[in-house]
């Protein structure tokens, strides 16, 4: 009788010494991100049969359990993958933002400048100055898509660098996770089913930070272990197994890197099937903001200038020359890249310029046949017959492939880096409309049209004129920022609503952790109390027997 | 709910950083007074602050346009008036050389040296160059002086050398107008005399008629117009003073000359130093025909002194008053038309200006700042973020921890 009562004290010091350890590890980890708190889950012990009954045998810790909601955890891991997406998407966009308004860089200003030279040239066609300052201007204008052209090329290389080393982190905490993977495995095992809390903690924490990088489905199984996909069902991680994300060039043009995914035994490309996370707003600024601004920006490039050269070549200059080009869009006007063998030629076409479109263009042989993709919309045609001309651009193979190929066509991606003005004497400027060989050079008929052109609806289909096609690009970017910065917020309150479940089930309390001191510290000193009552009982008997 | 000490933590923090980030919002639109920052903000109010810039700079250039021309104007204004001016003297001295019968050759010569005078100051006028260096007068041959300064040896008259045409300058969306006028729409083309036929041959019923006109003076730089009905032939300038047969040849070069319903000859014996025109059909013509010497001002004015100097014959002196007075009226014609030019364009200047003024406004309603509300937004964000702070530092001292001692 006398050590059950010792026997019951010490299984309460040692349960509470137990429960004690948990809340200084909670309290320890008050600030551990990730970390769930942790709760001693204790029950009495087998109880002792007597011939008066059941007599109690003192209290034993069950296991050490995380305080945990699947759901929430799940929650929290879709919102932060759509929050990082939206995120990193906003803070590209919000740099063109800047880019395209800034009175500085943006081309509105330089717009201005050149058609008010114009004008100087119109009221003042013998006047070298007026004639100077229109090349200077015309340079400015040039510089001005070179240099905005330049920066938008800049943030392409920007995304690539981010996409390398998001793609990079991703295989680290893939590796790292199905590393995870097989030490829970073990410790469970071990443990006969006891949760290796801290550890299950550290593998739901990999798995979100790999959901801030790309969209993920997590698939719990009950050793412990995760597994998870991406995109539409690629494994990434199975068990202790981690595969390996890479990028690689595109197949028509090497400079549009393509996702893959490699699971040991072959390559899979997986651009189109990436969403959410860090890489699939890269992926989605590179494809819906960054090049139809390059595309849209290159179409008011090429745009002007085909159509400045145009009407200035119809003009003659100070000394009876007829007008050469103003602007100087280099040779070839349009770059085209392929993959197979045959050459294929693509031009402006002045004639029909105001029908240029703001897309590449993919031209497949097939053998026997030509087949023309706008990319923008996929629109498709058959060609049978060469030069072939549409929306503003002339195509010709001048050698015939052997065998399939596939040619892409980019009339206005890169047209904004490659304007520039042809003239450098200033007397070469036609500002006459008739022949000056006679003297005429007071002629400004050919300046006047000119001016004129600032103020006509020549582009996208004759429905804009260059301000409005750059107000246009101006006003997209600008609505593609304001709702990525609306859905920002929004996503942001989501994520810290799920943020909040989570903490308010998993999260530590400083004041709950110090009343749970308080009252172990009490249990403790009670169950000492008992130790104390058991040896002075005990003491009480002793000293009986001596007498 | 139960909340965890992180989450207050965080939430605390947050909330400051959520009203830092609005009130740094109000501060960039305060320091710029801008209510658009980026084009993200209002994107349909950026594109079209966009359009009304440029439309209003489009509209600052045609009033640059407008000053380019009232200032081209003024001066064609000016250099006219001064000509005008000259041939005002010139016409006195015409006068004066009509009205005393019993002039001496002495006192005639006297004339014809103010005339010659008066001339020179006339074909420097004519040959004024603007600021750039653009002759007046040329047309748009514009570095190609207008007239020579003095009759050139080959034509033998003050031969135009610039061309017919106008330069236009845009000062309105839809309006351009002149900036000046060519010399031969201003200084050529003078009515210098009248020739009528001195001979009517009545055909009557049976043979054709007959009218024969004397063509007295022969000059160089001369455009003969022969009007018969509605019908007009004329020479063209013809260069170094030319026989009757050349001026006929050069009637009869005229295209409408074909269907003309007579011929023209050089008169011989008793008609010799005539024109004479012979009606193809029998019957009684209505038409009297009459022969138009027209020369530009200089060269008549040339012809008046050189009539002076008794170095050319016939009737200039006595042509002399109807010549001038048509010259003065070619001018002053050419100056209503200037004058009227400039008033169109005080009046698109006022219009364009107007123009401005309304899309300024409109400009500013979209992207310029309130700053009544802004100033008040300001202050309400500043006491919300101070607040935040101050609920942050209590909350962060409450504490069971701070009890157990």
């Amino acid at each position: 009788m006398g050590s059950s009562i010792l026997d019951i004290a010490t299984s309460a010091l040692r349960v509470t010494q137990n429960a004690l350890d948990t809340t200084a590890q909670n309290i320890a980890n008050v600030n551990t991100e990730g970390y769930s708190r942790q709760r001693v889950q204790s029950s009495a012990r087998q109880p002792q049969f007597t011939g008066a009954g059941f007599f109690g045998t003192g209290v034993q810790t069950t296991s050490v359990r995380r305080a945990y909601d699947q759901f929430l955890t799940g929650q929290l891991r879709n919102a932060s993958s759509n929050f990082s997406e939206v995120d990193s998407f906003q803070r590209l966009t919000s740099q063109i933002d800047n880019l395209v308004a800034d009175p500085d860089a943006g081309m509105a200003s330089a717009m201005e400048n050149f058609f008010n030279a114009v004008h100087d040239v119109a009221s003042d066609p013998t006047s070298i100055p007026a004639r100077q300052t229109l090349i200077t201007e015309g340079q400015t204008l040039a510089d001005r898509f070179n240099t905005l052209d330049a920066r938008l090329k800049n943030m392409g290389e920007q995304v690539r660098q981010d996409m390398q080393n998001t793609i990079g982190e991703i295989n680290s905490l893939a590796t790292e996770l199905a590393n995870l993977n097989g030490k829970i495995a073990y410790e469970q095992g071990k443990a006969q089913g006891r949760p290796p809390n801290d550890l299950l903690d550290q593998r739901d924490r990999l798995v979100l930070r790999i959901a801030e990088k790309i969209d993920v489905t997590p698939v719990f199984q009950d050793s412990g272990a995760v597994s998870v996909f991406i995109g539409n069902g690629q494994q990434l991680v199975s068990d202790a197994h981690a595969n390996r994300l890479g990028l690689k060039p595109g197949d028509t043009d090497p400079k549009a890197l393509e996702i893959t995914l490699d699971d040991g035994t072959s390559t899979l490309t997986i651009t189109s099937a990436v969403s959410g996370g860090e890489l699939g707003g890269l992926v989605r600024f590179r494809d819906e903001t960054l090049a139809p601004a390059e595309n849209k920006l290159g179409q008011l490039a090429a745009g002007l200038a085909v159509t400045f050269n145009q009407v200035h070549e119809s003009g003659y200059d100070l000394d009876g020359n007829t007008g050469l080009s103003f602007f100087d869009l280099q040779s070839p006007q349009i770059p085209v890249f392929q993959e197979g063998t045959g050459t294929v030629v693509a031009n402006y076409d002045a004639a029909n310029i105001s029908e240029l479109q703001a897309s590449d263009y993919r031209l497949d042989y097939d053998g026997g046949n030509y087949t023309l993709t706008r990319l923008s919309d996929n629109t498709q045609t058959s060609i049978s017959t060469f030069p072939y001309i549409q929306d503003g651009i002339e195509i010709n193979v001048t050698t015939p492939p052997t065998g399939s190929a596939s040619f892409l066509i980019r009339p206005t991606a890169d047209a904004a880096g490659k304007i520039g003005v042809g003239l450098t004497d200033p007397r070469r400027i036609a500002a006459a409309e008739n022949d000056t060989a006679a003297g005429a050079v007071g002629d400004n008929g050919n300046a006047l049209k000119l001016a004129a052109m600032e103020g006509e609806q020549t582009m996208l289909g004759g429905n804009a004129t260059f301000q409005d096609t750059y107000g246009r690009l101006v006003a997209e970017v600008g609505s593609q920022t304001r709702s990525a910065k609306i859905s920002r917020g929004a996503l942001e309150t989501l994520k810290q609503q799920a943020l909040e479940a989570r903490e308010s089930v998993s999260g530590v309390n400083l004041d709950e952790e110090a009343a749970n001191l308080i009252k172990f510290q009490q249990t403790y000193q009670a169950a000492a109390q008992v130790v104390s009552v058991a040896s002075q009982t005990f003491d009480t008997l002793l000293n009986a027997v001596r007498r | 709910m139960r909340l965890s000490t992180f989450m207050i933590q965080q939430s605390g923090v947050k909330s400051m950083l959520d009203q830092q980030s609005r009130l740094n919002q109000t501060q960039l639109q305060l320091a710029s007074g801008k209510r658009i920052l980026t084009p993200a903000d209002d994107p349909i109010g950026a594109a079209r602050a966009l359009d009304l810039r440029e439309e209003s700079r489009k509209y600052g250039q045609y009033q640059d346009n407008i000053t380019v021309a009232r200032s081209r104007l003024s001066m064609e204004e000016a250099t006219l008036s001064g000509m005008t001016d000259i041939l005002q003297r010139v016409r006195e001295l015409a006068v004066r050389a009509n009205n005393s019968a019993t002039l001496k050759a002495e006192d005639k010569a006297s004339i014809a040296r103010e005339v010659r005078q008066a001339l020179g100051e006339l074909v420097g006028l004519a040959n004024s160059k603007n600021a750039n260096g653009e002759y007046l007068f040329s047309g748009s041959n514009s570095h190609t002086q207008p007239y020579p300064d003095s009759p050139t040896a080959a034509e033998g008259y003050y031969k135009y050398q610039g061309n017919d045409s106008t330069r236009l300058l845009q000062i309105g969306p839809s309006r351009r107008i002149a900036d000046g006028d060519p010399g031969n729409r201003i200084f050529e083309s003078v009515v210098t005399a009248t020739l009528q036929p001195d001979t009517i041959t009545d055909g009557g019923a049976t043979r054709p008629e007959v009218q024969t006109i004397p063509i007295t003076r022969l000059t160089a730089g001369s455009d003969y117009e022969l009007k018969v009905g509605a019908l007009t032939l004329a020479t063209g300038p013809l260069d170094a003073d030319p026989t009757l047969g050349e001026i006929v040849t050069a009637l009869q070069a005229n295209p409408a000359y074909g269907s003309a319903p007579f011929t023209l000859s050089e008169g011989t014996g008793a008609d010799s130093g005539k024109l004479v025109i012979t009606w193809n059909a029998n019957g009684n013509v209505t038409d009297i025909a009459r022969m138009e010497k027209r020369d530009n001002t200089f060269s008549f004015i040339d012809q008046f002194a050189q009539a002076l100097e008794g170095t050319l014959t016939g009737s200039v002196i006595e042509d002399s008053l109807y010549a001038l007075d048509n010259a003065m009226e070619n001018i002053n014609a050419t100056r209503a038309s200037v004058g009227a030019r400039l008033n169109a364009l005080e009046q698109q200047f006022q219009l364009n200006e107007q123009f401005v003024l309304e899309m300024e406004k409109n400009l500013s309603g979209i992207q310029d700042l309130d700053y009544t509300e802004a100033i008040s937004r300001f202050n309400l964000q500043q006491v919300g973020l101070q607040a935040a702070q101050q609920a942050f530092i209590k909350v962060q001292n409450l504490s069971l921890f701070n009890f157990l001692r």
